[in-house]
């Protein structure tokens, strides 16, 4: 947490450390909106300076990845807005997109087989550990809507792997 | 193929890699983040020599009319009133509310409360305290930061206190700005390796507040202005010492050791050294009862006001049993020092006991003062 203090008071380095740490988990969040990289890129690069912006407005720095996650969020649904799309799953990848992702194709794999609506509660529980209210306030939907998402993504990811 | 829950949380755990593209773009934003700063912290140097600039032309004004007009008043206590008491860095803040959670749209909402900073008049706080000022001008190397005790004064009751800490490449130990000014005063940063405080000498540390002027601080020196109350219900301290602890690792370090190896933290041993400050000639206060119940005393830096006579007795060791105090004054002005949640004109508020201590936040005159107000009550004084 002394590194969001040290980054609150203006200290770059250790901001780019921040987003360093946390660039793993911002990248699985941004695909599981985003299939096109430079969408992927432009999100993150959004988020980042947003973030930037607006750190002393972070009150407690044990939320920062929360926070940070929120406007990375906020950041993918803007890029799909401005793009008159509402999910993104139909989108066809670049090609130079696709090579990259082979080298992640546990992980992207599993992302397409899941069903779109679930996509990001599966990510945000099960890739970052977030509990059901933090995904829920992440996500502004109710708990019990996480919850049972949860539950119904599990049996259509279970569906559509026993048809395939 | 199927998944099971462990391989799902397995391959969504997985480490990833970020595309070339992706990575690149953020290594750009990296860069115009390092630039912005560069810019930032170039301004902020700039603004500072504006403002050493602005301040020379200031004091070459005051000199060259001085020697025409009637000079103006200048203790030699200046800086110790200005930055205790008077409101030529501070400004004044209206009552606001924040979110207690602003991470949580529909969290609660904490009340901050105003802030109200006025002129000193340097000749009547010079009459007031100025005999009772200590200059101590001890300085103590604590790791690579040096802290200079300046001035004192204290009456038993409250300490006021300025202190400079300074480090070359920046002060990193404090953390201080404008909203700890505002909120709980700045404290030890998660860099630093050691903390101080102030006790008596029977080791009952005082309460504080500390404010660091962020007008006049530079990164590398910050001026700190500690308003603090004494922890012991006896009112005798007036030879306070420094308690300085040391430890081998930052206090980052040792709540992460908290965290993940609580064995490993018990092992981390903490280095004292005891620094004793001059005997100080404290302030008398003057006492104030009715029908022989102590109602409080008062100085012109502090108040010590007895909750067992505004509140039953359950509810008289509760702070929040007191919610309004106003000294109103013989010339029809008042100061409100406390009006819970909306002004907080104190330095600094410690409940210690049954006795509710605040230190003011500027200099009073008790002979000036007609009546006391706190709570629904009213006292009379100086009849």
């Amino acid at each position: 947490m002394w590194l969001v203090k040290k980054a609150q008071r203006g200290d770059a380095d250790a901001f780019v450390e921040l987003i360093e740490q946390n660039k793993q988990a911002m990248y699985k969040v941004a695909r599981s909106y985003l299939s096109c990289e430079a969408d992927i890129a432009d999100a993150m690069s959004e988020a980042v300076l947003s973030a930037y912006e607006h750190l002393a407005e972070l009150k407690s720095a044990a939320y920062f990845k929360t926070w940070l996650t929120r406007i990375l969020i906020n950041c993918c649904k803007d890029i799909l807005r401005q793009q008159g799309r509402c999910t993104v799953v139909e989108q066809v990848p670049e090609e130079g997109a696709v090579e990259e992702m082979q080298s992640n194709s546990g992980f992207t794999d599993l992302i397409q087989e899941l069903p779109k609506d679930f996509r990001m509660i599966f990510v945000l529980y099960y890739g970052e550990g977030f509990c059901t209210r933090e995904i829920a306030e992440l996500l502004d939907i109710s708990e019990n809507t996480v919850k049972s998402r949860l539950r119904r993504g599990r049996m259509k990811l279970s569906d559509i792997l026993q048809h395939q | 193929m199927n998944y099971t829950e462990n391989e799902m949380k397995q391959i969504l755990e997985q480490e990833v890699e970020i595309p070339k593209k992706v990575d690149e773009r953020l290594q750009d934003t990296y860069s115009r983040i390092r630039s912005q700063n560069k810019t930032r912290t170039n301004y902020a140097k700039k603004s500072w020599r504006m403002i050493t600039a602005a301040a020379a032309a200031v004091v070459l004004t005051l000199t060259v009319t001085g020697g025409t007009a009637a000079a103006a008043y200048l203790s030699e206590h200046t800086d110790f009133f200005q930055g205790m008491f008077g409101n030529t860095t501070k400004s004044s803040q209206e009552h606001t509310q924040i979110l207690a959670d602003p991470d949580k749209e529909d969290g609660m909402m904490a009340d901050l409360p105003g802030k109200e900073y006025v002129p000193v008049d340097e000749e009547k706080a010079d009459a007031l305290i100025g005999g009772n000022i200590t200059e101590v001008n001890i300085t103590k190397e604590i790791g690579d930061h040096t802290l200079t005790i300046e001035n004192i004064v204290t009456d038993g009751n409250g300490m006021l206190m300025s202190m400079t800490l300074e480090r070359q490449g920046g002060v990193t130990a404090l953390y201080a700005d404008d909203e700890t000014n505002r909120t709980k005063g700045a404290y030890f940063s998660q860099e630093s390796n050691f903390s101080f405080c102030f006790e008596d000498q029977e080791g009952n540390p005082a309460g504080e507040f500390m404010y660091v002027d962020t007008e006049k601080s530079t990164p590398d020196k910050y001026y700190i202005y500690d308003y603090m109350i004494w922890g012991s219900a006896e009112n005798t301290s007036n030879q306070p010492r420094l308690h300085i602890y040391t430890y081998p690792v930052t206090f980052g370090e040792l709540q992460e050791m908290n965290e993940t190896d609580p064995e490993k933290r018990n092992q981390i041993e903490v280095t004292e050294d005891y620094v004793d400050l001059p005997q100080c000639e404290t302030v008398s206060m003057q006492s104030l009862s009715r029908d022989d119940t102590w109602i409080c005393s008062y100085s012109p830096i502090s108040m010590n006001i007895n909750m067992s006579a505004q509140a039953p007795e359950e509810e008289a060791q509760d702070p929040y049993c007191i919610k309004y105090i106003e000294l109103k004054y013989k010339d029809g002005t008042s100061y409100v020092i406390y009006d819970q949640d909306e002004l907080d004109n104190t330095g600094y508020i410690c409940g210690v006991d049954t006795e509710f201590r605040l230190t003011y936040n500027r200099i009073v005159n008790p002979e000036d003062i007609t009546q006391i107000l706190i709570n629904d009550n009213v006292y009379d004084v100086n009849e």
